[in-house]
């Protein structure tokens, strides 16, 4: 059985950049840094963690990010992975896709809505909203002209 | 005379485009599919979805949370009440508040109806895709009655918004128990005449065993869920690992076939509808009498932080994910959608199969297209 | 043997050209309404059986069917076929206009002249001629052309699609079902339509040829759904899959003959299938003989005969899935047509040493 202190533990030890939180939330919250982004999600691959429950895309008002919820299906231990962004004009991140499959389209459709670009994804393009699109609607600072849903 | 060699490598069929959807009727709503094609066999994959998103999750940015459980109504619109729950559990669950135990027990016995009725509306579709047209007429005769249930006690067919944030919205109608009392022997009497109908049949035995197969190890890396995961052998019922309403006070299986194809996806849906059976049966006698709704706040508005719900759709595993900063809307919602994951399986699966096998792989994914596209 | 030919079809003719000494446009005449006849026919039975298959699939379905427009909605179709010739013909922009627009006459024209070579009764056939059998397998295949030519002259990839999947699939079961008239042909030792049915005046072929002729029997029903392109071999169709298959581009009145020619080649199977095992419109038992003009009886037996037939196919497409394109050809090559080819051994041997009833 895993729980949150040998996991927190485990990483701690390979990565000591981690941030750990379990502040407001239900699970552990791991805030990594793009440059460990890859390697960490080897490792908690490596750990057990085979499905990637969901990806979120975030905007956090300075930041843009992805959250990503991951389980054991062994026992069904979740955790967190926040990574965040500074750069908002030309945000990237290494794609999950080889170590999920399950990336492959939300990671589609993050690009599509939060402008994120996911190096070494297989097929780049927009999912959801027409290739002739302008802009990134997820984004908090996007303006809706036709003011339907941004009233 | 210059001799011709024919070298037999040259020898290649020349690949094509074909467009299936966004209006096609295996697509079974408005999914785009371009297919990679050599003669009739299915190179590559690529969906193109958005036909029919309406950005539900931006949209929740500027409601409230009591308006947004009405569009979740219209994502997976054939599980419109679990979909509902979710939403519901989830600002029940920020806001720390405990529900009478009788609406646990009608969200549960609703979820159950709700996850019938999509399965019959799924094989009755099924039937259709491999070209059985009578199924559909058979199935959507009994998913009337669960429409008529519905009607009766939510005053909505399909999309019945009936959780509310501590509670349901009504209360049952006087009818309710009798109609379910009579509805559950009667599937069960009619569930064996359709196996007999569909399941037994030799051309759709042969259409089904050993087509699409899905390793357990690809249906997790994949994010498979609900029948098309545990038609590969996955526990993937949350309705076990995390019981939520009254499904922690009832006894049922989770199905689970471990062989991986068409067939098995389809087996695991037909059990669970009697197996839902089973879980109404044991609930709808005993419905305790203590309210309808938790003492809730006219505005609610989340305490700072991130909540996420999960519930087991008839599609699979659904996720809802709020992320509050304490105001009266929410900051980000994410809907983790069955059928987006499930997507997946289709891209990995399709490949290398014939047209006809693709459209009867579709049809054992049961997509809901507006569930996908959100 | 020889047969005493009534023709009523020739008697006409005759009439015009030599009883009213109009000679060869008297002859023209007789032509035309023999085929104005036929034509009706073929609008009229078309439009009666798709009312009979909505009505079977209804009753399978546990529904009504139609039952609105005139007396039990029989009145429905005939509604339908006004609302298809009124509708605007419109296609793809880059379709093959000389291919696109032969292709639904070729099927009509094929699906017509397979007709006249059917005896509906006593005197009551158009072509008798004596190589009868021989002349409907040839015409009902040159009705796979249309099929490809409205595929292929659609410029649609699901027509195309469609088309192939159906010259694959016609040209296949064309043998089987040949091979299963063959059997008959070995036993009745004729050609012609009529002569065929004159023979099982004692006895019908299906109990005549005991064995090899009831295996010939649902090899023929088997290929037979399969050319007329019904379920569960309805592949260039293919709902599900290709949307309509070769006639998706198709509209108002050009798709309207495909629909018609579709159902007229199922009576068309039908009374073959009629006429080969079940005596065509000889009264079983002969009950009948003799309590009437015997041209009468014989419409109303073959016709019976005849619906019985349409109902198992319809049968079969109400219950059964559909069959993937490898299937189907395993199922030809690796199944029926051994299977074909062995009981026409059986049948010879059958008939040269007298074993048949």
């Amino acid at each position: 059985m895993m729980n949150t202190e040998t996991i927190q533990n485990k990483l701690a030890g390979i990565f000591p950049e981690l941030q750990f939180s379990e502040e407001a939330s239900q699970f552990l919250n791991i805030i990594v840094s793009k440059d460990d982004y890859i390697k960490l999600a080897e490792t908690l691959k490596n750990e057990g963690f085979d499905y990637l429950f969901s990806m979120t895309g975030m905007d956090w008002g300075k930041e843009l990010g992805v959250t990503l919820h991951l389980e054991r299906t062994e026992d069904r231990f979740m955790i967190v992975v926040k990574v965040m962004l500074e750069d908002r004009e030309n945000p990237e991140l290494p794609t999950l896709e080889n170590i999920w499959k399950t990336a492959h389209l939300h990671e589609r459709e993050i690009y599509d809505l939060f402008g994120i670009n996911f190096k070494g994804h297989s097929v780049m393009k927009r999912l959801l909203l027409s290739e002739d699109w302008e802009g990134y609607p997820m984004r908090k600072d996007w303006m809706d002209p036709s003011k339907m849903i941004i009233r | 005379m210059e001799q011709v060699t024919l070298n037999t490598a040259d020898l290649k069929s020349q690949e094509y485009f074909l467009n299936m959807g966004p209006q096609h009727p295996a697509t079974h709503g408005v999914l785009r599919l371009i297919l990679t094609l050599d003669g009739e066999v299915v190179k590559n994959i690529e969906p193109d979805l958005g036909y029919i998103h309406r950005s539900i999750e931006k949209q929740c940015e500027y409601e409230g949370y009591k308006q947004i459980i009405h569009l979740t109504d219209r994502m997976d619109y054939l599980s419109a009440h679990i979909n509902n729950e979710a939403v519901a559990l989830a600002i029940e669950q920020a806001l720390e508040i405990e529900v009478p135990e009788r609406v646990k027990v009608i969200r549960t016995i609703m979820g159950e109806l709700t996850r019938i009725a999509s399965h019959l509306l799924w094989w009755g579709v099924m039937g259709m895709d491999v070209g059985a047209l009578t199924t559909f007429m058979y199935a959507f005769r009994d998913r009337e009655m669960i429409n008529d249930i519905m009607e009766e006690t939510c005053g909505a067919r399909l999309t019945m918004s009936y959780s509310t944030p501590g509670g349901v919205m009504f209360d049952l109608h006087p009818n309710f128990q009798k109609r379910v009392k009579e509805f559950i022997p009667h599937l069960r009497k009619v569930i064996p005449k359709y196996d007999e109908l569909l399941t037994g049949n030799v051309i759709f035995q042969k259409r089904m065993k050993g087509v699409g197969y899905l390793s357990k190890e690809d249906a997790i890396s994949l994010g498979a869920s609900g029948p098309v995961a545990r038609g590969s052998g996955v526990h993937s019922d949350i309705r076990k690992i995390k019981p939520y309403s009254a499904l922690d006070k009832v006894d049922f299986k989770e199905i689970i076939y471990t062989e991986g194809d068409n067939l098995a996806r389809y087996k695991v849906r037909m059990d669970e509808m009697l197996e839902s059976l089973n879980i109404i049966e044991q609930l709808i006698d005993n419905i305790p009498d203590d309210g309808i709704q938790a003492k809730t706040k006219a505005l609610i508005k989340l305490p700072k932080g991130e909540f996420l719900q999960r519930v087991e759709t008839a599609r699979g595993d659904l996720g809802v994910y709020i992320v509050s900063d304490g105001k009266k809307n929410p900051y980000r919602v994410k809907f983790r959608s069955p059928g987006f994951s499930n997507l997946n399986a289709l891209i990995e699966m399709g490949k290398g199969h014939l047209i006809a096998d693709l459209v009867a792989i579709m049809s054992t994914l049961d997509f809901v297209v507006p569930d996908i596209d959100r | 043997m020889i047969l005493t030919h009534i023709n009523y079809f020739a008697d006409l003719i005759n009439y015009f050209s030599n009883t009213l000494g109009w000679g060869f446009g008297g002859k023209i005449l007789g032509y035309v309404i023999i085929a104005l006849i036929y034509m009706t026919f073929f609008s009229v039975a078309g439009l009666l059986l798709v009312y009979l298959e909505r009505r079977v699939a209804a009753f399978f379905q546990l529904r009504l069917g139609p039952n609105r427009v005139g007396p039990w909605g029989l009145l429905q179709t005939i509604a339908d076929a006004l609302k298809l010739l009124t509708k605007e013909l419109f296609g793809t922009d880059r379709k093959d206009n000389l291919l696109y627009h032969s292709a639904y006459y070729i099927v009509i024209i094929a699906s017509l002249m397979a007709l006249s070579a059917i005896p509906f009764s006593k005197g009551l056939v158009a072509f008798d001629v004596n190589i009868g059998v021989f002349f409907i397998s040839a015409i009902s295949s040159v009705g796979v052309l249309s099929i490809l030519l409205g595929g292929w002259g659609s410029n649609n990839k699901y027509s195309m699609i469609g088309g192939m999947r159906s010259g694959l699939q016609m040209i296949s079961y064309e043998l089987s079902s040949g091979l299963a008239i063959l059997t008959i042909v070995l036993m009745a030792g004729t050609l012609s339509m009529t002569g065929i049915v004159e023979q099982q005046r004692d006895m019908i072929f299906l109990l005549k040829g005991h064995i090899p002729a009831l295996i010939a029997f649902i090899i023929f029903v088997i290929a037979g759904t399969a050319e007329s392109n019904r379920t569960p071999f309805d592949l260039p169709e293919g709902e599900a899959e290709l949307g309509a298959g070769y006639h998706t581009e198709y509209s108002g009145m050009g798709f309207a003959w495909f629909f018609l020619a579709e159902f007229i080649n199922m009576f068309i199977i039908s009374a073959v299938g009629v006429t080969l095992f079940f005596g065509g419109w000889l009264a079983p038992f002969g009950i009948t003989d003799g309590l009437g003009p015997e041209w009468a009886w014989g419409l109303f037996w073959f016709f019976l005969k005849v619906f019985l037939m349409i109902f198992l196919l319809m049968w079969f497409r109400w219950t059964f899935p559909r069959l993937r394109i490898d299937q189907l050809l395993t199922l030809e090559w690796k199944y029926l047509l051994p299977i074909g080819l062995l009981n026409i051994i059986i049948m010879a041997v059958f008939v040269y040493f007298g074993l048949i009833l």
